[in-house]
């Protein structure tokens, strides 16, 4: 039903993977995001302030460099620590959760901790002052309040594994698990109209998977704003932290050492990785720069260093830069037509990745066809894919700046007004000025992914047309781990460099851009 | 007998003191008043007392119970006392009823007995018919008995109150202390009341203890207090009614 050389068992095959990947992501990324948001934000967990701002970090790093790192601890072969896995080592259903888990944690973390943040403390407090004890009152009193937040990072978490193409490309294609992401990659692989055909149906097909849980998805905000003023405290009271007690040493080793070996471990993984001179070979002894080298001297890592940088760079620049006018026009003139084109935007940015590619691929062909009628050619691998990350990442932007208008007096703006700005002066010399802060950090949280991006990436790209990520992919798919590891070392660690220095902002801030 | 006695209670909060060492005394049945400007550290004193937040130095006694004293840190769970909050802290997915049953509940008492007590004691505040409602239904005043109900249901040795007032406009605040205040007479209960506004103290307390900057001020009745205020601070902040 779907296409040639595709049975309908494999589609379903695809989707149930799908579905119970983004399940299992979902509850587990719940469960421990949870647990966490509540010992940073109401126990006296050791270093509880700086692990609050750190367990953000994951959201910044895409998930599929922490594949890679993976492979090179849980390879069946010479996996670092293949101990620890079953025999099929960190590939399949298992892997493949245990990574995206990693990342999507964030989701429910992030939508928890504010929630914890907002909700007046005397609630809780006034539970314990009945005689309940600290897990009486989160069953009792948190968790009945703060499941909106929470079923909706769960849901938040189930689209980004949905959605997500390189881990389960890394992880479930080498051992021939397909979800409905890897599946159309290798229908359009394929070539041919046939497998581009094939991969629209599917890509519907996902398309509707992730419209049913962004419903959910709003639904749930909508609740949360709506209770909000019920459980919101009037003052600003900082809670009395609950002692954990002869459990804070356990809770403080066992939380610290879940950070390092979500985060740490691959790090240091893909480090040793990149300077053993063979893949398995991690002697101190052997160590080479050998491998950074070929990488860097790589015509291809040339060619998508260029690519990557310019596109993440100028699309970065100019959605910034739209987001900017368009917040203004709908917050500070009330315009609705901004209003409407920034509502707008979240449609795309809630669509996964894939099918973005896939329906800008059908575009591009028809637009080669039209353009080879008037005798011009036209076929940019790079341009597409600055367009696919401009209608993907437009929307965080325009979300946090309109947030950020928001929050500024009027009567800043009527001053100046007053005293005879015309609007482009009063964008130049009040509000970007004003607005500086928010207009940096949109612009790194809308430049960094863009860097790294493989999902629409890896269907666009074409003859010079390399990025990072599709360089990554194919170093990855040749099975040059060394090569691959170093690449991958070198941006993770821009990537979490990145993260670090965002962890600050407040997870509010974080969320409103999303 | 059943005293609260705070002995060399301090309160750090990193480098600076929030709280220098003191010595309080509540007796049983008494109405003590807690009175300073903001941020004088009176209600930290309230915390460390309710079990919320943990003394630097010091110790606190209830009758012959340590319940934070060297290598003694009872749970705020376990230390029975009622508590009202400035934000009443109702929960906003309980009805009326069940706010004031959660204590009770949580003590494993069985349902009949629940039920009675609960009805005893929002007849008191006057908020037996509304047992029924969620907080969103109730005014302010409401919301501020049944957290009232849900400190005194499970009859504390203690009453502990953190500025139960400071939202409620001018007329209520009136009725809320004669309220108050025959609640303390009728019931007999002991008392600790924190506030900035002297006319709370001084119409309510059988004893008002005055803090500045973390420091007692001036201890005694209102009438002493009155009569004699403490030259400096006491003077000054009380000149401003």
């Amino acid at each position: 039903m779907f296409a040639d050389g595709i049975s309908n068992a494999a589609v379903i095959d695809a989707l149930l993977r799908s579905l119970s990947l983004s399940l299992a992501v979902a509850f587990i990324s719940g469960a421990a995001g949870c647990l966490v948001a509540w010992l940073v934000t109401r126990s006296d967990i050791g270093g509880g302030r700086a692990l609050s701002g750190l367990f953000s970090m994951p959201y910044a790093i895409p998930a599929y460099l922490l594949g890679m790192a993976w492979i090179v601890l849980g390879n069946p072969a010479v996996g670092a620590i293949k101990e620890i896995f079953p025999e099929s080592g960190v590939y399949g259903f298992h892997g493949m959760v245990l990574v995206e888990s990693t990342v999507a944690f964030a989701f429910p973390y992030l939508e928890l901790k504010a929630g914890f943040e907002r909700m007046d403390p005397s609630l809780e407090e006034a539970a314990r002052m009945s005689g309940a004890r600290p897990w009486r009152v989160f069953r009792d009193v948190s968790f009945p309040l703060l499941w909106p937040p929470m079923v909706n990072g769960m849901c938040l978490s189930f689209l980004y594994t949905l959605s997500s193409f390189g881990v389960p490309a890394m992880l479930g294609m080498p051992v021939r698990q397909f979800v409905l992401t890897t599946l159309i990659y290798s229908q359009f692989k394929l070539g041919g109209m046939a497998g581009i055909a094939a991969g629209l149906r599917l890509s519907l097909l996902l398309l509707f998977m992730a419209m049913l849980v962004l419903v959910l998805s709003n639904r749930l905000v909508a609740l949360q704003r709506r209770r909000g003023g019920a459980i919101t405290g009037s003052r600003v009271s900082r809670p009395g932290l609950v002692r954990l007690g002869r459990g804070r040493v356990p809770f403080t080793a066992v939380t610290w050492t879940v950070f390092a070996a979500a985060v740490a471990l691959p790090w240091g993984a893909l480090a040793f990785s990149a300077m053993a001179p063979v893949a398995g070979d991690y002697a101190p002894s052997a160590w080479t720069m050998r491998n950074l080298e070929y990488v860097l001297n790589l015509p291809e890592f040339r060619e998508a260093l260029v690519n990557s940088l310019a596109l993440s760079i100028s699309v970065a620049t100019f959605v910034v830069g739209a987001g900017f006018l368009l917040a203004f026009a709908a917050v500070r003139r009330g315009s609705r037509a901004a209003g409407w084109i920034i509502e707008a935007m979240g449609v795309p940015f809630s669509t996964p990745g894939t099918v973005i590619a896939i329906l800008l691929i059908f575009v591009s062909t028809w637009a080669a066809a039209a353009m080879g009628r008037f005798g011009l050619s036209f076929d940019s691998p790079v341009f597409w894919m600055g367009f696919a990350y401009a209608l993907k990442y437009s929307a965080v932007s325009a979300r946090m700046l309109a947030a950020a208008y928001r929050q500024v007096h009027p009567s800043l703006e009527e001053a100046a007004v007053v005293s005879g700005a015309t609007t482009f002066i009063l964008l130049r010399t009040i509000w970007f000025p004003l607005l500086s802060r928010t207009v940096i950090a949109a612009w790194f949280l809308t430049a960094l992914p863009m860097f790294t991006e493989l999902t629409m990436s890896v269907l666009l790209t074409g003859p010079g047309g390399a990025t990072m990520g599709t360089v990554l992919f194919q170093l990855q798919e040749y099975a040059d781990q060394p090569s691959a590891a170093a690449l991958a070392w070198i941006l993770l660690s821009a990537a979490l460099l990145g993260a670090f220095f965002m962890r600050g902002r407040k997870a509010e801030e974080i969320l409103e851009g999303r | 007998m059943s005293d609260l006695r705070l002995k060399g209670v301090a309160k750090r909060f990193g480098e600076k003191d929030v709280l220098a060492p003191m010595d309080v005394v509540v007796t049983d049945g008494s109405f003590v008043s807690l009175l300073g400007p903001s941020g004088c550290g009176k209600t930290t004193l309230l915390r460390l007392i309710a079990g919320l937040e943990t003394p630097s130095a010091g110790e606190i006694v209830l009758g012959e119970t340590v319940l934070y004293g060297p290598g003694v840190n009872i749970p705020p769970e376990k230390r029975r006392f009622g508590m009202v909050f400035q934000s009443y802290a109702v929960w906003p997915h309980m009805t009326v009823f069940e706010n004031v049953e959660y204590p009770l509940k949580v003590r494993g008492m069985d349902r009949k007995r629940r039920a009675q007590g609960v009805m005893k004691t929002l007849d008191l505040v006057h908020m037996d018919e509304l047992a029924g409602r969620y907080p969103h239904q109730l005014s302010g005043g409401q919301q501020q008995r049944t957290a009232l109900a849900r400190g005194l249901v499970m009859e504390p040795p203690v009453l502990l109150l953190d500025e139960p007032l400071s939202n409620l406009d001018a007329r209520l605040r009136a009725e809320m202390r004669r309220e108050i205040r025959d609640l303390h007479r009728a019931l007999g209960i002991t008392i600790l009341y924190v506030t900035h506004d002297q006319r709370e103290a001084f119409e309510m307390a059988t004893k008002i203890v005055i803090i500045n900057e973390g420091r007692i001020e001036q201890e005694g009745t209102p009438v002493e207090i009155q009569n004699d205020p403490a030259p400096g601070f006491v003077r000054e902040f009380l000149s401003h009614a």
